[in-house]
């Protein structure tokens, strides 16, 4: 697969350099735009300049007051709903209006005593652009302006309503911690802290988006990750320019490497603990405002088969659930194919008894079993699709309709071979036990293709079909590493976690394939320290 | 752009050609799964053989297993013609039938020793069945004595059909050893190959059923047919060969019968006389077993009758074996013992200097000495020590 | 910027070692103990196997001894500047050209086994078509990535040999084996020519040493590369000789694929195990044709620098294609394969044996350290 100059050209038709960052105009701004518009003296015009700007906005609230002896009028513009109205009152005009007697000479030290004296909240900031007191009302911070100064004062009041910390409902696990990440990026990042009492763990906080203005973080460790990689995502994200992503798939999808691949690139977690183990090992994440997902990159076709299950249970049971995954990722590829291939083409590979009791059971069938399984398999894709769309109660009903009483009837009428249905039923069963969701996806698409790679040419279309599987996993990178490490190139030490999960003990070193830069994970036997 | 762009979709969709294809692709229940063949000789025709072909009738096998012993459809049917040579014939039948015959679950092949009798006519009939990339080199080989179309027609007792009756009674030789192992067509395939005479499983129907007592002996020269042994004979067979697995000999002591079940078998050949023109062997026929019948007043666990035990039954061993030698050193002068293989292999140079008149000419096997000894140990006794102490 | 490169794209020693031994496994190792039965009596084959082995094993070396000459610049660069530049022109061409017979006879050989096992009638015209688009597919990824695929792969082959090889040791009667030491001077020899092109493949480490890391590690890895296949023949050898006796191994066409058929699983679960055998074969041949093809595609623009990868892949496809259907019969075939591993010895491993006399008389420069 050439990603690599797909990418590439990919970038050079879409990709520019810096997002823009004016709201004051309403079509894209131009170069000699993006000058900066400074706050006007008179409060009442950057009222104004304000409403203007967000078109009179009916959840706009502006609560204007004079503060002092001096009877300064002042003005706070917040966006009801984001913002915690009980702080603004306590924190921000209590002090203001009713206990401030300081006599002020100037705007200048207004703002000045404001800052260090009476303003009780925890975080404020001088603002001097009106871009960025757009910026800030927007994000929920309450914005103070004050006559005749040329800096506003941004506090902030955050204090919007967001879910509560649950379980994520794509990888729940049975042992070890039961904490998912929400929409809201701050309670994600402190997750990530609560879990990682780490003073080397860096978050970079980048706004991306041209209408939408997204916060995204990048978190690595640094002194484990290596430089260059951090250098490298940093520069793909910056270089998205579009209206706004809408989540952190969106995102996913810019950066990673091919387009074209059906294999999942980029993992995508709800998990902060598969997070912070990510993070230990050198690689890099991605948290996006308003997505429970966080992305980590880079990995290889090995991460779709861990989970971090593994890790909480005995050795040996992860070892044997990674080895029943692994032929879970088989079965739920080639059985169907296989079928095909072994009642179409390969009689005599059937042992005999099997073979004359699957022709007795086929005598009346009417469709041939490329059909009947291309059809089975179609009907079982509606029936996962109609189940997530479903509400609840309904959704597990229709799952026993589904599957009992269609196959069922199927059967009973002749339409398909009892076979087909046993078949079709340990394929889903077998591709529901991959714990990653994006793979799982992935395989299903492939199956089809195999199927009728099978239809084709037998069994010989099945291998045909796995070597240009093989090929194509061969060809592609992620962020420079090949996707088919540890596999080739062939690095002994990452197979201790591979398949076989060591005992803790002998996972002494950080996996190579990221190049971390400081590999020691656990203490050497003879240091004394 | 434009250009390329055309190319590349004309290349593309020329690719749906290909659709056309899946020649190989027959459903399942479209085959005719032949299982079993037998081969006579046409009365009529001399030199064409007349083959009778065993199709399974799977509908017939499901309602089998359904329990009732239901006969209003067979599980089985047999079709037989007539033709000059086997690939013909499969072609021939391919006319009769209503699913075009398929071989690759082959399991048994039956060739009348008529058909056996006559020149190079069985390595004929087995190559078609080597060559053929269908069948396998698993396939059971067996001789009738009669008629072969026969054989598929017997009543199967307990099996769904006559075939499978045959199979399972020819892997039987761990409780028997009256008969041979199993012949192979592979193994088959290396005997025509070698220069020695061979034995092949014989079939017989008897009264009610067949039997698989016996064994075809074939000329290692001319490849045919020459004659049959006796159960008792292919007991001497068995233990000269080696290929002893299990099974029962029995002796007599004062008028009753005991018997001695084989559990484990090992036999030794050594060239005694090294002088091409007095070759002497002796053959070391080594047995461990259990007592499998006793006689009243008999104690077994004392040393001097389970001695006396143990030499009857090496004397028993001997003479079945010496019963062998004699039916093929004299009778048929030909050496299906396994004799020349062993020179070929320990006495590379005897070998080569005998070789030219090992079975023909001057009949050297024929006129060689074979000294035979046996050892027979009782490890176990069984459960019970005597059965009764009568007095007489 | 094109992707990003901070991963190593260089090859690691155990991967030139899995390269040599991929590339040698082909479809001569299934019909080795055939050739061997025919010209040795009983089960002398082994010795030599052992020869050939041993003399393909030195010949490993010294060729990898060799290349880390130029494992900078490159084959044509050296003999260019060894030899005069129209010499180096036409060895390099009759290198290239070995290559792409190479990969016809490969192509034709698989194509005309799986006709036979596999398929009843479907022509063999399309059963080389779909292998040969696979292979394009393949060649034009990176060169890097035809060596991982190499490693992915290695694990299958030995797996279902060894698997093969353990349940048909039931069959196996060793008084088959004997008796040994029979055959004279001559037949041993006669053997040790079967066996020499049945163990051809290792030159693949001259054009794959640029690749390379270290490249002083490559003559160790290239001698212990032809030594995996060599044990595996061995192994094939002896138990197909036990299995049929040497009497019907000079008769079985594909002796290694009838040991699969004849196999029997206990339980009888699985009955025509040489589908799947001959399944995963393709595999490895598969292997050997897409570096048969990337050689001759990297000698050809190591000549021609103009050339780009995808238009040299869409020129020399129709060649390759025509010629793997050029043979006739069974005897014409037959015939074509002697003739490319007589050139394969001739322009692989003798000539730049001569081609390094020449580079040390003239004092080339070389870039080992």
């Amino acid at each position: 697969m050439k990603a690599r100059e797909i990418s590439s050209m990919f970038k050079q038709l879409f990709g520019r350099s810096s997002p823009s960052r004016s709201y004051t105009n309403k079509s894209n701004p131009t170069a000699a735009e993006l000058s900066v518009q400074h706050l006007y003296p008179l409060v009442q015009d950057n009222l104004e300049a304000i409403k203007q700007a967000l078109h009179h906005a009916s959840d706009l609230v502006i609560r204007s007051f004079s503060v002092g002896p001096s009877q300064t009028p002042c003005a706070t513009a917040s966006i009801d709903g984001l913002v915690d109205t009980a702080q603004i009152n306590e924190q921000l005009l209590k002090p203001m209006m009713h206990s401030f007697d300081y006599l002020i000479s100037s705007a200048e030290e207004m703002c000045s005593v404001l800052e260090e004296q009476v303003l009780s909240t925890y975080q404020v900031k001088r603002i001097a652009t009106l871009d960025d007191a757009i910026y800030n009302i927007l994000s929920g911070n309450t914005v103070l302006f004050i006559d005749e100064s040329t800096d506003a004062i941004a506090v902030t009041t955050i204090g919007w309503k967001s879910r509560a910390i649950e379980e994520p409902q794509t990888e729940s696990i049975i042992r070890g911690p039961r904490a998912g990440f929400t929409e809201d990026l701050r309670t994600n990042t402190a997750m990530l802290r609560r879990r990682l009492k780490e003073p080397n763990l860096v978050l970079d906080d980048y706004q991306i988006g041209r209408r939408g203005k997204r916060d995204v973080v990048i978190a690595y460790i640094v002194g484990i990750v290596h430089p260059n990689l951090v250098k490298e995502i940093t520069k793909r994200v910056l270089s998205i320019d579009i209206d706004d992503i809408e989540g952190s798939g969106f995102l996913e999808h810019w950066i990673a490497d091919s387009f074209l691949s059906p294999f999942p690139l980029i993992l995508n977690t709800e998990r902060p603990d598969r997070v912070s183990g990510s993070l230990l090992q050198g690689r890099v994440a991605i948290l996006v405002d308003g997505d429970p997902f966080a992305l980590i990159l880079p990995i290889t076709f090995s991460s779709s088969l861990q989970s971090p299950e593994d890790y909480y249970q005995h050795w040996m049971i992860s070892t044997l659930t990674r080895l029943l995954r692994l032929g879970a990722a088989f079965i739920a590829t080639f059985l169907p194919a296989l079928y095909i291939a072994l009642l179409e083409y390969h009689h005599g590979m059937i042992p005999s008894k099997l073979a004359f009791s699957i022709a007795g059971a086929r005598e009346g069938v009417p469709f041939p079993a490329v059909i009947e399984a291309f059809a089975m398999e179609i009907t079982l894709e509606l029936l996962r699709e109609a189940g997530l769309r479903l509400p609840k109660p309904i959704g597990q009903t229709i799952g026993i309709v589904g599957g009992l009483v269609i196959g069922e009837a199927a059967v009973a009428a002749g339409m398909v071979s009892p076979v087909m249905v046993i078949v079709v039923a340990i394929t889903a069963i077998s591709s529901f036990a991959l714990p990653s969701y994006s793979f799982a996806i992935s395989l299903r698409m492939m199956r089809f293709g195999i199927m009728l790679a099978a239809a084709f040419f037998g069994l010989f279309g099945i291998i045909l079909a796995y070597i240009m599987i093989n090929v194509h996993i061969v060809n592609l990178m992620c962020c420079g590493i090949p996707y088919s490490t540890p596999f080739a190139p062939l690095l002994k030490q990452e197979w201790k976690d591979l398949v076989l999960r060591a005992p803790t003990i002998f996972l002494k070193k950080r996996p190579k394939m990221v190049k971390p830069q400081n590999t020691d994970r656990m203490k050497k036997e003879n240091d004394p320290s | 752009m434009r250009c390329s762009f055309i190319i590349r979709t004309l290349g593309i969709l020329s690719c749906l050609l290909l659709t056309t294809s899946c020649w190989d692709r027959v459903e399942i229940d479209q085959r005719g799964f032949v299982v079993g063949v037998a081969i006579d000789s046409d009365e009529q025709n001399k030199s064409n053989q007349k083959g009778t072909y065993q199709f399974v009738v799977p509908a017939g096998l499901k309602q089998n297993s359904g329990g009732a012993s239901d006969t209003s459809q067979k599980a089985y049917f047999n079709l037989s013609s007539s033709e000059q040579s086997m690939s013909s014939l499969a072609g021939k039948v391919a006319n009769l039938t209503s699913r075009s015959p398929y071989f690759e679950h082959l399991k048994l092949v039956i060739i009348s020793n008529e058909v056996a009798q006559n020149g190079s006519r069985i390595a004929d009939i087995l190559d078609f069945f080597l060559r053929n990339n269908e069948m396998r080199r698993g396939v059971q080989i067996l001789i009738s004595d009669g008629k072969a179309a026969d054989m598929l027609q017997i009543r199967a007792n307990n099996e769904p059909m006559p075939v499978d009756y045959i199979n399972s009674i020819a892997k039987n030789n761990m409780k028997t050893n009256f008969m041979l192992p199993q012949s192979r067509i592979g193994d088959v395939h290396e005997y025509l190959v070698k220069p020695w005479s061979f034995a092949i499983q014989k079939i017989k129907s008897e009264e009610g059923g067949i039997t698989l007592q016996g064994a075809a002996i074939f000329d290692g020269n001319s490849k045919n047919l020459i004659g049959f042994l006796s159960g008792q004979e292919t007991q001497g067979l068995n233990f000269i060969t080696g290929d002893i697995k299990g099974g029962i000999v029995e002796a007599k002591i004062d008028g009753s019968s005991i018997d001695y079940l084989i559990k484990q078998y090992k036999r030794k050949i050594t060239l005694e006389n090294t002088d091409p023109s007095h070759l002497k062997f002796h053959i070391q026929l080594l047995s461990e077993g259990t007592l499998d019948k006793s006689k009243a007043n008999l104690d077994p666990t004392d040393a001097s009758t389970s001695s006396e035990i143990e030499k009857k039954f090496e004397k028993e061993m001997v003479d079945a074996a010496k019963k062998a030698v004699k039916k093929l050193q004299q009778s048929y002068k030909k050496d299906a013992m396994g004799l020349g293989a062993y020179l070929y292999q320990d006495h590379y140079q005897i070998w080569k200097k005998v070789q030219d008149n090992w079975e023909q000419g001057q009949h050297i096997f024929s006129q060689v000495e074979i000294e035979i000894a046996a050892s027979a140990i009782l490890r176990r006794i069984g459960n019970i020590n005597e059965i009764s102490k009568a007095k007489e | 910027m094109k992707y990003f490169e901070y991963g190593d794209p260089k090859v690691s020693a155990l991967d030139i070692c899995v390269t040599v031994a991929s590339m040698i496994i082909g479809v001569g190792v299934l019909n080795l103990p055939r050739e061997l039965a025919k010209v040795t009596k009983s089960s002398d084959g082994w010795i030599s196997i052992l020869i050939a082995g041993l003399l393909a094993m030195i010949a490993a070396f010294l060729l990898a001894k060799i290349a880390v000459h130029f494992s900078k610049q490159g084959y044509f660069a050296y003999t260019a500047a060894a030899v005069t530049k129209p010499v180096a022109y036409v060895i390099t061409l009759l290198l290239s050209f070995y290559f792409l017979s190479y990969c016809s006879y490969e192509i034709r050989a698989i194509a005309n086994i799986s006709k036979q096992y596999l398929f009843e009638r479907t022509p063999v015209e399309v059963i080389a078509l779909g292998f040969f688009l696979v292979v394009i597919y393949a060649v034009s990824g990176s060169r890097a990535g035809i060596i991982r695929l190499n490693l992915l792969t290695i694990p299958f082959i030995f797996g279902i040999t060894f698997v093969v090889l353990s349940f048909s040791l039931t069959k196996l009667s060793v008084v088959d084996l004997k008796p040994c030491f029979i055959s004279s001077i001559t037949e041993l020899a006669s053997g040790v020519k079967a066996s020499i092109f049945s163990l051809l493949g290792f030159e693949v480490v001259l054009l794959y040493i640029t690749m390379m890391h270290k490249p002083q590690l490559a003559p160790k890895a290239a001698a212990i590369g032809v030594a995996l296949p060599i044990i595996m023949s061995l192994a094939i050898y002896i138990v197909c000789v036990g299995v049929f006796s040497e009497f019907a191994l000079q008769e079985v066409s594909n002796p290694a694929v009838e040991l699969a058929k004849e196999m029997q699983i206990p339980g009888e679960f699985f009955e025509r195990f040489e589908s799947i055998f001959f399944t995963i074969w393709i595999v490895t041949v598969y292997t050997t044709t897409i570096m048969a093809f990337d050689c001759c595609i990297y000698t050809l623009r190591s000549m021609f620098k103009k050339i780009k990868h995808m238009p040299a892949i869409y020129m020399l496809s129709p060649i390759i294609f025509w010629l793997s259907m050029f043979p006739r019969d069974v005897n014409s075939f037959a015939k074509m394969g002697d003739y490319i591993s007589y050139l394969g010895v001739g322009i692989a491993v003798i000539t730049p044996m001569i081609i390094y006399l020449f580079a040390k008389i003239r004092g080339v420069k070389s870039d080992a350290l």
